[in-house]
Protein backbone atom coordinates (compact mmCIF):
# COMPACT_ATOMS: atom_id res chain seq x y z
CA UNK A 1 0.00 0.00 0.00
CA UNK A 2 1.51 3.32 -0.97
CA UNK A 3 0.83 6.52 0.98
CA UNK A 4 -2.08 7.73 -1.59
CA UNK A 5 -3.71 4.70 -0.89
CA UNK A 6 -3.12 4.71 2.62
CA UNK A 7 -4.36 8.24 2.76
CA UNK A 8 -7.60 7.68 1.10
CA UNK A 9 -8.43 4.34 3.29
CA UNK A 10 -7.95 6.91 6.61
CA UNK A 11 -10.03 9.54 4.88
CA UNK A 12 -12.98 6.73 4.07
CA UNK A 13 -12.67 4.98 8.24
CA UNK A 14 -15.29 5.99 10.21
CA UNK A 15 -14.41 4.79 13.89
CA UNK A 16 -17.63 4.12 15.72
CA UNK A 17 -17.71 4.12 19.48
CA UNK A 18 -20.56 1.58 20.88
CA UNK A 19 -21.32 2.79 24.46
CA UNK A 20 -23.66 1.32 26.61
CA UNK A 21 -26.89 3.40 27.34
CA UNK A 22 -26.25 3.91 30.81
CA UNK A 23 -23.10 4.96 30.48
CA UNK A 24 -23.76 8.78 30.69
CA UNK A 25 -25.93 7.83 34.40
CA UNK A 26 -22.96 5.38 35.44
CA UNK A 27 -20.67 8.38 34.87
CA UNK A 28 -22.82 10.59 36.84
CA UNK A 29 -23.52 8.16 39.61
CA UNK A 30 -20.23 8.39 40.37
CA UNK A 31 -18.96 11.55 40.22
CA UNK A 32 -21.83 12.18 42.92
CA UNK A 33 -20.72 9.50 44.83
CA UNK A 34 -16.72 11.15 44.99
CA UNK A 35 -18.45 14.53 45.55
CA UNK A 36 -20.03 13.40 48.26
CA UNK A 37 -17.08 11.31 49.59
CA UNK A 38 -14.93 14.14 49.43
CA UNK A 39 -17.53 16.10 51.22
CA UNK A 40 -17.68 13.59 54.29
CA UNK A 41 -15.69 14.65 57.48
CA UNK A 42 -12.96 12.93 58.75
CA UNK A 43 -14.69 11.42 61.24
CA UNK A 44 -17.41 10.11 59.05
CA UNK A 45 -14.90 8.72 56.80
CA UNK A 46 -13.07 7.03 59.56
CA UNK A 47 -16.95 5.81 60.31
CA UNK A 48 -17.66 4.74 57.22
CA UNK A 49 -13.90 2.96 55.96
CA UNK A 50 -14.44 0.88 59.77
CA UNK A 51 -18.03 -0.52 59.09
CA UNK A 52 -16.35 -1.71 55.63
CA UNK A 53 -13.86 -3.46 57.29
CA UNK A 54 -16.28 -4.56 60.03
CA UNK A 55 -18.14 -6.24 57.46
CA UNK A 56 -15.65 -8.14 56.36
CA UNK A 57 -15.80 -11.64 58.44
CA UNK A 58 -12.34 -12.29 58.54
CA UNK A 59 -11.26 -8.93 59.50
CA UNK A 60 -14.34 -8.96 62.18
CA UNK A 61 -13.01 -11.67 63.63
CA UNK A 62 -9.56 -10.57 63.67
CA UNK A 63 -11.17 -6.99 65.26
CA UNK A 64 -12.64 -8.58 67.99
CA UNK A 65 -9.64 -11.16 69.21
CA UNK A 66 -7.46 -7.83 69.06
CA UNK A 67 -9.86 -5.98 71.51
CA UNK A 68 -10.47 -9.82 73.76
CA UNK A 69 -6.36 -9.79 74.14
CA UNK A 70 -6.17 -6.01 74.88
CA UNK A 71 -8.75 -6.49 77.03
CA UNK A 72 -7.13 -9.60 78.48
CA UNK A 73 -3.76 -7.88 78.97
CA UNK A 74 -4.23 -4.20 79.97
CA UNK A 75 -6.99 -5.94 82.89
CA UNK A 76 -3.70 -8.16 83.73
CA UNK A 77 -1.37 -5.75 83.81
CA UNK A 78 -3.54 -3.05 85.95
CA UNK A 79 -4.25 -5.64 88.48
CA UNK A 80 -1.04 -6.76 89.10
CA UNK A 81 0.52 -3.00 89.36
CA UNK A 82 -2.64 -2.01 92.01
CA UNK A 83 -1.86 -5.33 93.89
CA UNK A 84 2.14 -4.57 94.15
CA UNK A 85 1.23 -1.12 95.31
CA UNK A 86 -1.00 -2.07 97.98
CA UNK A 87 0.96 -5.21 98.97
CA UNK A 88 4.13 -2.28 99.19
CA UNK A 89 1.75 -0.04 101.30
CA UNK A 90 0.42 -2.95 103.48
CA UNK A 91 4.43 -4.57 104.33
CA UNK A 92 5.16 -0.38 104.83
CA UNK A 93 2.20 -0.43 107.34
CA UNK A 94 3.73 -3.02 109.60
CA UNK A 95 7.05 -1.85 109.39
CA UNK A 96 5.96 0.95 110.58
CA UNK A 97 3.61 -0.49 113.26
CA UNK A 98 6.42 -1.91 115.16
CA UNK A 99 8.69 1.24 114.70
CA UNK A 100 8.38 4.01 116.97
CA UNK A 101 9.90 6.83 114.70
CA UNK A 102 7.57 6.13 112.43
CA UNK A 103 4.73 5.56 114.11
CA UNK A 104 5.52 9.14 116.01
CA UNK A 105 6.38 10.68 112.28
CA UNK A 106 3.19 9.65 111.19
CA UNK A 107 1.25 10.94 114.54
CA UNK A 108 2.66 14.23 114.30
CA UNK A 109 2.02 15.05 110.66
CA UNK A 110 -1.83 13.65 110.88
CA UNK B 1 -23.82 -0.45 59.31
CA UNK B 2 -26.39 -1.59 61.67
CA UNK B 3 -24.43 -4.60 61.99
CA UNK B 4 -21.13 -2.63 62.10
CA UNK B 5 -21.96 -1.14 64.90
CA UNK B 6 -23.94 -3.47 66.90
CA UNK B 7 -20.47 -6.04 66.45
CA UNK B 8 -18.60 -3.15 67.73
CA UNK B 9 -20.46 -2.83 70.76
CA UNK B 10 -20.55 -6.50 71.18
CA UNK B 11 -16.32 -6.28 70.92
CA UNK B 12 -16.05 -3.43 73.43
CA UNK B 13 -18.04 -5.17 75.52
CA UNK B 14 -16.43 -7.99 75.62
CA UNK B 15 -13.31 -6.47 75.79
CA UNK B 16 -14.45 -4.70 79.32
CA UNK B 17 -15.56 -7.93 80.83
CA UNK B 18 -12.23 -9.04 79.81
CA UNK B 19 -10.76 -6.37 81.51
CA UNK B 20 -12.73 -6.68 84.32
CA UNK B 21 -12.29 -10.43 85.19
CA UNK B 22 -8.59 -10.38 84.75
CA UNK B 23 -8.25 -7.33 87.25
CA UNK B 24 -10.44 -9.22 89.99
CA UNK B 25 -8.16 -12.29 89.23
CA UNK B 26 -4.83 -10.31 89.79
CA UNK B 27 -6.30 -8.98 92.57
CA UNK B 28 -7.51 -12.17 94.39
CA UNK B 29 -4.11 -12.22 96.88
CA UNK B 30 -5.69 -9.04 98.52
CA UNK B 31 -9.06 -10.13 98.61
CA UNK B 32 -7.73 -13.81 100.72
CA UNK B 33 -6.52 -11.49 103.17
CA UNK B 34 -7.76 -12.32 106.46
CA UNK B 35 -10.38 -9.60 106.94
CA UNK B 36 -10.75 -9.73 110.91
CA UNK B 37 -7.38 -8.93 111.38
CA UNK B 38 -5.29 -5.71 111.77
CA UNK B 39 -4.52 -5.21 108.03
CA UNK B 40 -0.46 -4.86 109.22
CA UNK B 41 -0.85 -8.29 110.93
CA UNK B 42 -3.44 -9.79 107.76
CA UNK B 43 -0.05 -9.12 105.67
CA UNK B 44 2.10 -10.70 107.83
CA UNK B 45 0.19 -13.50 108.01
CA UNK B 46 -0.14 -13.93 104.14
CA UNK B 47 3.17 -12.93 103.58
CA UNK B 48 4.97 -15.51 105.60
CA UNK B 49 2.05 -17.97 105.02
CA UNK B 50 1.57 -18.24 108.84
CA UNK B 51 -0.12 -21.56 109.93
CA UNK B 52 -2.70 -20.76 113.16
CA UNK B 53 -0.41 -21.97 116.04
CA UNK B 54 2.77 -19.79 114.46
CA UNK B 55 0.28 -16.52 113.66
CA UNK B 56 -1.06 -16.85 117.44
CA UNK B 57 1.97 -16.91 118.88
CA UNK B 58 3.35 -13.41 116.94
CA UNK B 59 0.02 -11.94 117.35
CA UNK B 60 0.89 -12.43 120.98
CA UNK B 61 4.66 -10.79 120.56
CA UNK B 62 2.80 -8.30 118.75
CA UNK B 63 0.01 -7.05 121.49
CA UNK B 64 2.92 -7.45 124.07
CA UNK B 65 5.48 -5.15 122.24
CA UNK B 66 2.35 -2.38 121.27
CA UNK B 67 2.68 -0.87 124.94
CA UNK B 68 6.22 -0.46 124.89
CA UNK B 69 6.05 0.78 121.17
CA UNK B 70 3.58 3.36 122.30
CA UNK B 71 5.64 4.37 125.33
CA UNK B 72 8.40 5.06 123.05
CA UNK B 73 6.55 6.76 120.98
CA UNK B 74 5.24 9.54 123.62
CA UNK B 75 9.04 9.71 124.74
CA UNK B 76 10.45 10.49 121.32
CA UNK B 77 7.69 13.33 120.97
CA UNK B 78 8.64 14.69 124.20
CA UNK B 79 11.95 14.77 123.85
CA UNK B 80 11.59 16.14 120.12
CA UNK B 81 9.11 18.90 121.56
CA UNK B 82 11.98 19.87 124.43
CA UNK B 83 14.88 19.95 121.71
CA UNK B 84 12.42 22.05 119.07
CA UNK B 85 11.57 23.96 122.15
CA UNK B 86 15.71 24.49 123.26
CA UNK B 87 16.15 25.58 118.99
CA UNK B 88 13.43 28.22 119.40
CA UNK B 89 14.57 29.80 122.24
CA UNK B 90 17.05 31.42 120.42
CA UNK B 91 20.80 30.85 121.52
CA UNK B 92 20.70 27.99 124.48
CA UNK B 93 23.75 26.95 126.30
CA UNK B 94 25.81 24.10 124.88
CA UNK B 95 25.07 21.96 128.27
CA UNK B 96 21.83 22.13 127.86
CA UNK B 97 21.58 21.12 124.09
CA UNK B 98 24.11 18.26 125.09
CA UNK B 99 22.17 17.12 127.93
CA UNK B 100 19.06 16.73 125.66
CA UNK B 101 20.83 15.23 122.98
CA UNK B 102 22.25 13.31 124.70
CA UNK B 103 18.84 12.18 126.02
CA UNK B 104 17.60 11.48 122.59
CA UNK B 105 20.53 9.26 121.97
CA UNK B 106 19.96 7.09 124.68
CA UNK B 107 15.80 7.25 123.89
CA UNK B 108 17.20 6.13 119.97
CA UNK B 109 19.37 3.59 121.34
CA UNK B 110 16.18 2.04 123.56
CA UNK B 111 14.05 2.19 120.52
CA UNK B 112 16.65 0.82 118.41
CA UNK B 113 17.03 -2.15 120.95
CA UNK B 114 13.54 -3.23 121.78
CA UNK B 115 12.53 -2.81 117.63
CA UNK B 116 15.54 -5.61 117.49
CA UNK B 117 14.43 -7.62 120.06
CA UNK B 118 10.95 -7.04 118.87
CA UNK B 119 12.34 -8.59 114.87
CA UNK B 120 14.20 -11.38 116.86
CA UNK B 121 11.15 -12.85 118.73
CA UNK B 122 9.27 -13.15 115.54
CA UNK B 123 11.89 -14.25 113.79
CA UNK B 124 12.35 -16.83 116.13
CA UNK B 125 8.77 -18.35 115.56
CA UNK B 126 9.35 -18.79 111.87
CA UNK B 127 10.95 -21.39 109.61
CA UNK B 128 14.91 -20.47 109.24
CA UNK B 129 13.89 -19.39 105.21
CA UNK B 130 11.39 -17.41 106.10
CA UNK B 131 13.08 -16.18 109.41
CA UNK B 132 15.77 -14.60 107.51
CA UNK B 133 13.29 -12.91 104.63
CA UNK B 134 11.52 -11.75 108.27
CA UNK B 135 14.90 -9.99 109.48
CA UNK B 136 15.84 -8.79 106.03
CA UNK B 137 12.72 -6.70 105.52
CA UNK B 138 12.80 -5.89 108.91
CA UNK B 139 16.46 -4.47 109.24
CA UNK B 140 16.11 -1.25 107.42
CA UNK B 141 13.24 -0.31 109.62
CA UNK B 142 16.53 -0.57 112.68
CA UNK B 143 19.21 0.69 110.22
CA UNK B 144 17.14 4.11 109.37
CA UNK B 145 14.23 4.47 111.93
CA UNK B 146 11.50 6.94 111.27
CA UNK B 147 12.61 6.81 107.69
CA UNK B 148 9.72 6.15 104.98
CA UNK B 149 9.58 2.40 104.29
CA UNK B 150 10.20 1.36 100.96
CA UNK B 151 9.88 -2.15 100.24
CA UNK B 152 12.77 -3.53 98.40
CA UNK B 153 10.31 -6.29 96.52
CA UNK B 154 7.50 -6.89 94.76
CA UNK B 155 4.42 -9.42 94.86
Amino acid sequence: MNDDQLKQVLHEWKAEARVPASFRANVWERIAARQETRDLTFAAQFRQWLTGLIMRPALAAALGAVMLTLGIGTGWWKGSQDRTAEWSRLEAQYAESIDPYARTHALTTR
Amino acid sequence: MKRAGFLLALFTAASVVAFAVCYHFAMRPLRAMPGDLPTELAWLRTEFRLDDATFTKVRALHDAYEPRCMENCSEIARVNERIGALTMKGSPSAAEMDAVLAEAAELQRKCRGDMWRHIESVAALLPADKAQRYRAMMARAIVQPGLPYQPAHSR
